[in-house]
């Protein structure tokens, strides 16, 4: 959490292109829904240095057996990537739950 | 008088200062703050820079090697890879590099132009990978300009007109079937191989055999998994296909061209390098290019809102990650196979696969042969595409005019339908007298 914001971290094999399209959708969809959110994205491979930034981490669904999802982390696992308003309501849910500072009204 | 001459031969021929000029330019229309123009400029114009770099070191761990060994066997290596065709449009293009901004705004135009007629030319995809669209702009630049001698300006034209093109029709002939294996997932694909995945959809039920078998219903090895990590893969296949390729120079040689490292950790040490220079290219095109895919939606979706985003190839293989993985063993299978041929032909090229064409072909086309026909479907046409990529491949390499290249992109589209739209284009040059 950063000012309120939770941070949401997108994952995908090269950290380029399906995980820009993840974020662009999400973040739209995040702003609907009223949640402030900061993202960025990165590779599997470079995943592990921005894992501390962030509080929730949505990755391709290839990629999420080859992570350990560790004691308090919130790991979402997405088929399609330009589904961002069902990734959005999956982070809402996190987010009343968990972070609810973040939801706005 | 020195003014324009500034700008005409030094600011307009510096890359970086070119496209950063653009890119500002960019900001400017989108009316973004100041902030956002100098820090997106700036990080961009950083990008590239870092690209030219891990470009250029790319090539250079790679050039003694080839080097040494042309020189035991008469053999000259190239790498199949679309960073090795980036190290080497680059290095071709030289100054002229920068030009690749305006083939790719002229692409990005042609192509939702097309969009906008969709009536009559039946285009419905958008092109929105600013990774894989750089790579073609100056890809493209750079056939033109080593097949025909025209004036600069209608080389950009032209180019941009061909890849726009490329874009309008390779993404919407692969809508149909992106469809079909996402469920209706809204998108097609936008990048090196789309014509490969239509083309392996029509393929792939004739030979789906009698029983069928999902290959999500298999149980995989684990360890296949680290081909999934691209920092992992990259040095693990080169430090493979490096050494193979360095057999003919015996340890000797191999000693001889480390300067005196012992061979097996220079080896170790080559593969290292190359996804050490992956990373840096990767990271510099991720600074130029996250928000190229941003405001390219953006600029999609006010102009033309009901086109299908053509999105990177990586989308499809959550889908179906067994046939993913399957078929990235099958192409690479098919593809050591092809590189056994060169070898027992006599070929005066080698091939050397690297990861993209492996991974983001063979994965994608598994997932595709897997919905339409099963395991079996998986295994031929991934075999089968290993094949054609490679001899694709060769067959580009003849036009690049470029003899000491780093390489060329090994991926389906880049290896079968531009070499031969290449090809028609030399044969209707050479009707003009303008085909070198």
């Amino acid at each position: 959490m950063e000012n309120n914001k939770i941070n949401v971290l997108f994952v995908c094999g090269m950290g380029m292109g399906t995980s820009t399209m993840a974020e662009i959708g999400v973040k739209n969809n995040l702003s609907k829904l009223h949640i402030s959110a900061n993202v960025q994205h990165t590779s599997l491979g470079q995943m592990e240095s921005l894992r501390e930034w962030a509080d929730i981490v949505v990755i391709l669904k290839n990629l999420f057996n080859q992570i350990t999802v560790k004691e308090g982390e919130f790991i979402l696992p997405v088929v399609n990537v330009m589904d961002g308003k069902g990734i959005a309501a999956q982070i809402e849910e996190i987010v009343v739950r968990h972070f609810p500072e973040a939801k706005g009204s | 008088m020195s003014v324009v001459s500034f700008l005409v031969n030094d600011l307009l021929t510096t890359p970086t200062i070119l496209i950063g000029l653009l890119i500002l330019l960019g900001y400017i229309l989108q009316r973004a703050g100041i902030v956002k123009a100098v820090t997106g400029t700036i990080s961009a114009m950083v990008g590239l820079q870092l690209i030219i770099f891990g470009g250029s070191q790319f090539s250079a761990v790679f050039k003694p090697i080839t080097t040494a060994v042309c020189e035991a066997t008469g053999i000259q290596g190239y790498i199949m890879d679309s960073y090795a065709m980036k190290a080497a449009s680059q290095e071709a293009l030289g100054d002229a590099f920068g030009w690749m901004a305006y083939v790719f705004l002229i692409a990005f135009a042609v192509n939702i132009v097309f969009v906008m007629l969709g009536k009559y030319t039946k285009v419905k995809g958008v092109f929105l990978t600013g990774n894989a669209g750089t790579a073609h702009s100056q890809a493209m630049l750079w056939l033109i300009m080593a097949n025909f001698a025209l004036p600069s300006a209608a080389t950009i034209v032209i180019s941009g007109i061909l890849v726009g093109i490329y874009w309008a029709y390779s993404t919407t002939l692969a809508a149909g079937v992106v469809d079909e294996v996402t469920d209706g997932g809204g998108f097609t694909v936008g990048h090196n191989q789309q014509i490969g995945i239509w083309f392996f959809g029509r393929l792939a039920p004739k030979f789906a055999g009698k029983k069928s078998i999902d290959c999500e219903d298999m149980k995989l090895p684990g360890w296949l998994a680290v081909f999934n990590n691209n920092v992992t893969s990259v040095a693990l296949l080169m430090f493979v296909f490096v050494s193979l390729f360095c057999i003919p120079l015996g340890i000797d040689g191999i000693t001889e061209l480390s300067g005196g490292t012992h061979w097996l950790i220079y080896l170790i040490m080559v593969g290292i390098q190359f996804s050490m220079y992956m990373v840096i290219l990767l990271q510099g095109v991720r600074m130029l290019c996250s928000e190229l895919t941003a405001s390219f939606q953006g600029i999609q979706q006010k102009l033309v809102p009901n086109a299908i985003p053509a999105i990177d190839v990586a989308a499809l293989l959550p889908f179906s990650p067994n046939a993913a993985t399957i078929g990235f063993l099958f192409c690479t299978l098919g593809t050591v196979f092809s590189m056994a041929i060169l070898l027992v032909t006599g070929s005066s090229m080698m091939m050397l696969p690297g990861f993209t064409p492996l991974f983001f072909s063979g994965g994608p086309i598994g997932v595709v042969a897997n919905k339409k026909g099963g395991l079996r479907a998986v295994i031929i046409c991934c075999f089968l595409l290993g094949v054609i990529q490679t001899f694709g491949t060769c067959w580009a390499i003849t036009q690049i005019h470029f003899a000491s290249a780093a390489g060329w992109s090994g991926m389906f589209d880049l290896s079968t339908v531009w070499p031969a739209v290449i090809q028609v284009l030399r044969w209707i040059g050479s009707l003009f007298g303008v085909t070198v």
